[in-house]
């Protein structure tokens, strides 16, 4: 779990309690600072108050949320050095997702509930978007990799799945060009006698490589036809081993072992899709939000 | 313990070739990679084009906000309000330490156009109080301590919270040079520590022996069956001069039927339609009119009495608008002395607002002329040759006689208790020659705070002043005439009133109550602190002249 070192489901809703806890603090603490007035109090209200940039906790919100995303963004420096003694990834991770968290209210407190001028406005957009998919990653970082474990066993190296599914196809291939060979009625000037059945299972597992198994490995997204399903490809795979000889039957197990990798790749596609596409959000957007925050840092520096 | 290692691990020789295999991008990373460039390249884009515009629309990109409407023309001039800085103005320790920064925010410009009137001081715009003292943080007194901008088009910059006002008023002593009779009370808002308005507490001392709920009575009557119509005594519409009765008729009555005051009779909102033409379709603007353009009867109306159009408080009371019409003060002729009934003296109008010993002078001048023309010719020296004659010289026994006149009808004016100044008037000093107190009924009941009858007017006037209405007769069949000759107390609602809707939003009961704003701008002004009803318009917050700025100025904001 990447909100804590646990990775038991109980644990994790400790700090789910603790996020609660700390939530339930900071209004209080909110409410306090409206009665003490370092908070401004909204007008007519005795309880509910509101601030922002310019006013002093508005200004310290802003300065602190600001090095907080320096912090976040620092993330990405950690991962590129990876080989570097800069700390653990999963500690690195751990205060990534807490103080991002808290960079929120830091943001609304600072922004004073408004959306400001197209600069400003856009910066909170933005940052939303971000701590949104941010979540939207956290979340997922908590279910898909345990399914993976769970249900891709064949798992591989994602960037590799291209050249394990060539190996696998090559594999298959190297089985069918051995009962072509086989197929043949001579082999060097002898003559193979076969029974008709060997010979009709033969031809038949050959032809079924040609149409389809062939294509389902070679696809090159996630693999169509008959042999995406499991059930349909066991049902295939029975009738083909209905009456074979016992060395088409090791034949046939393997070639549907390797349909299976296939699948479990195929499935390991579409999870690593869910697992990590909220970076294609999360990232731009960070970098973008980066370059918006310094200009609006810039400015204000020059102006206020 | 841990899963087996997949066999595509083993399968995969990952060195062959390519030690760097994990640094293969799959479709994603590569789709990530693009975004990540497009993420850094178009806000690049955008700043650097924005760096590169003429200022103002630079200033309009970068901006944090609309400024507010009063400040719409500057939207894009931010260096009109902002002290902008160069790089050469700030040093290591400007940037670095937050609070110098957030110092520099408040270095606005607004005395180019808010210029205080103070040659030495012209960022203290309108000052608060002159006891004001600000002992914690000097950047209070900057108007951006209470005014932030930027909140939008539609955002009152004047509408400041509380916490702006309390940051002192919570703790008054010691935020005075010098103790004053301002409430110490700690003020957190209106309802919580604010006490109730000065003059409640203190009280309000009324002169004038008038009793409100008598005059809200059917012709003004001292008992039921005059009201019935069966005793007289009931004024009617037709004793009431024709020049006054338009205002007094309520609509459908004509002019036997008994006079019956309402609070708009004598209560009139500073709306006056002073320099229009008199209506001559709608009833109540002839009553308005006519209210308000005796005031200024004689007078260039337009200079004493200019239009007005808001409405917040009531016009005072004044006997030539709201008395005189059925306390007329005529005079009729009287007998010089018993003895000579033959010789009438007119007692002219008498004019209303002076005190007794001056109206004795006039009407002692009034007398002995009236009697230097009854005397015969022969009595006046004859100048012949003069076609002016010589102004004609008193005898000491015209002036006696004058005198005693007037001394006898000085009696009748001052120490009836029926009729008379004292019917109306309380008086100190002697009883031949008293002393007229000054009526306290002054247009603000509250000086230092503000208040719009007109914004409450879909309220009945008794919700708030109870009490005006209503028996005066009680078990009785006749009113007392003496109590309702005593002084009544004004009826000014205390803080307790305004509470009953201007608090946080409750039920009692099943009753609702609160809910209207009561925030300390509601009631209160802060610029100007020590005479706060001066509106904005007031000399006291007038630019100097060689601070004026032509329109290009005003314009750029600099």
């Amino acid at each position: 779990m990447l909100v804590g070192r646990s990775r038991f489901a109980r644990q994790s809703f400790l700090y789910l309690l603790g996020a609660i806890f700390i939530f339930s603090f900071a209004c209080a603490f909110w409410y306090a600072g409206v009665a003490v007035g370092l908070v401004t109090r909204a007008p007519g209200s005795a309880l509910f108050g509101y601030t922002n940039g310019t006013t002093t906790i508005g200004y310290y919100a802003g300065v602190v949320g600001f090095l907080i995303i320096i912090f976040e963004m620092l993330l990405w420096v950690r991962k590129r050095l990876r080989g570097r003694r800069l700390g653990a990834a999963r500690t690195w991770m751990f205060w990534h997702i807490w103080l991002g968290l808290a960079c929120l209210p830091l943001a609304i407190i600072h922004s004073g509930f408004a959306y400001g001028g197209a600069l400003t406005g856009i910066i909170m957009i933005l940052f939303y978007a971000v701590i949104a998919s941010g979540v939207w990653g956290l979340a997922f970082q908590q279910i898909i990799p345990k399914k993976l474990l769970d249900d891709i066993p064949q798992e591989t190296i994602a960037s590799e799945r291209g050249k394990v599914m060539y190996d696998l196809f090559e594999e298959a291939r190297a089985l069918i060009d051995l009962l072509r060979l086989e197929d043949a009625d001579e082999v060097d000037g002898e003559v193979i006698v076969k029974t008709q059945l060997t010979t009709y299972r033969t031809k038949q597992l050959i032809s079924f490589f040609d149409r389809q198994m062939g294509p389902f490995m070679l696809a090159t997204g996630s693999g169509t036809g008959p042999l995406a399903s499991q059930t349909r490809a066991r049902q295939l795979f029975a009738d083909l081993r209905a009456g074979a000889a016992p060395q088409l039957v090791a034949t046939l197990n393997r070639l549907e072992a390797i349909c299976e990798t296939r699948r479990q790749l195929d499935r390991q596609y579409n999870l690593y899709w869910w697992l990590h596409s909220w970076l294609c959000v999360h990232l731009p957007l960070s970098i973008a939000l980066l370059v918006l925050l310094v200009a609006h840092v810039g400015y204000a520096l020059k102006f206020w | 313990m841990p899963p087996p290692p997949a066999p595509n691990r083993e399968r995969l020789d990952r060195f062959a070739g390519n030690r760097a295999y994990f640094r293969d991008l799959t479709p994603l990373s590569r789709t990530r990679r693009a975004l990540s460039l497009l993420g850094l390249a178009i806000p690049l884009v955008w700043v650097v084009v924005s760096l590169g515009l003429p200022a103002e629309d630079r200033h309009h990109q970068l901006t944090h906000g609309p400024v507010a409407n009063v400040h719409a023309a500057w939207d894009n001039k931010c260096d009109a309000c902002h002290v902008p800085s160069s790089l050469g103005d700030l040093s290591p320790g400007a940037v670095l330490s937050v609070n110098a920064v957030h110092d520099r925010w408040n270095a606005f410009s607004c005395e180019t156009c808010h210029v205080g009137q103070q040659a030495t001081d012209p960022k203290n715009y309108a000052p608060h109080h002159v006891n004001a003292l600000w002992t914690k943080d000097k950047s209070n007194v900057s108007c951006s301590a209470c005014h932030h901008d930027h909140q939008g088009r539609d955002f009152s910059l004047v509408r400041v919270v509380d916490n702006d006002c309390t940051q002192c008023h919570k703790d008054l002593k010691n935020h005075q040079h010098e103790p004053s009779d301002a409430d110490q009370a700690s003020i957190q808002s209106f309802v919580d520590g604010h006490p109730d308005f000065k003059g409640v507490k203190t009280g309000f001392e009324r002169t004038m022996h008038f009793n409100h709920q008598h005059h809200m009575t059917p012709g003004v009557a001292y008992s039921k069956q005059a009201i019935d119509n069966k005793t007289g005594g009931a004024m009617k519409l037709k004793d009431i001069p024709t020049e006054y009765r338009e205002r007094y008729r309520q609509p459908g009555q004509g002019d036997d039927a008994i006079v019956q005051l309402n609070c708009a009779s004598c209560h009139q909102l500073d709306s006056g339609r002073v320099g229009e033409k008199v209506p001559e379709s709608f009833e109540a603007d002839r009553k308005a009119w006519t209210a308000t353009e005796w005031l200024a009867k004689g007078l260039p109306v337009d200079s004493v009495l200019p239009p007005r159009g808001e409405g917040a408080y009531f016009q005072a009371v004044n006997y030539n608008v709201n008395c005189k019409a059925c306390h007329p003060m005529a005079g009729g002729k009287l007998p010089l002395r018993p003895d000579r009934p033959d010789l009438l003296i007119d007692l002219v109008q008498l004019p209303h607002g002076v005190q007794p010993k001056v109206l004795r002078q006039q009407m002692e001048a009034s007398v002995v002329n009236q009697l230097l023309k009854a005397t015969p010719a022969a009595d006046k020296p004859v100048l012949p040759g003069r076609l002016d004659p010589l102004p004609v010289k008193k005898s000491d026994a015209i002036e006696k006689e004058a005198a005693d006149f007037v001394r006898s009808f000085e009696k009748r004016l001052y120490q009836s208790a029926n009729a008379g100044c004292l019917q109306c008037h309380t008086a100190t000093g002697k009883a031949n020659e008293p002393v007229i107190v000054k009526p306290n009924s002054p247009v603000l009941w509250y000086p230092h705070s503000k208040f719009n009858h007109a914004r409450h007017r879909a309220m009945d006037c008794a919700s708030c002043h109870p009490g005006q209405k209503g028996n005066i007769f009680g078990d009785s069949e006749v009113a007392n005439q003496v109590d309702l000759r005593k002084p009544q107390p004004p009826n000014i609602p205390g803080i307790d009133n305004c509470t009953q809707c201007h608090a946080p939003a409750t039920t009692v009961g099943e009753l609702p109550r609160g809910g209207v704003r009561f925030d300390c701008v509601e009631c209160h002004r802060y610029h100007n602190g020590d005479l706060p009803q001066q509106g904005i318009g007031s000399p006291r917050r007038d630019p100097p002249d060689n601070l004026r700025l032509n329109t290009d100025r005003f314009l750029r904001g600099r």
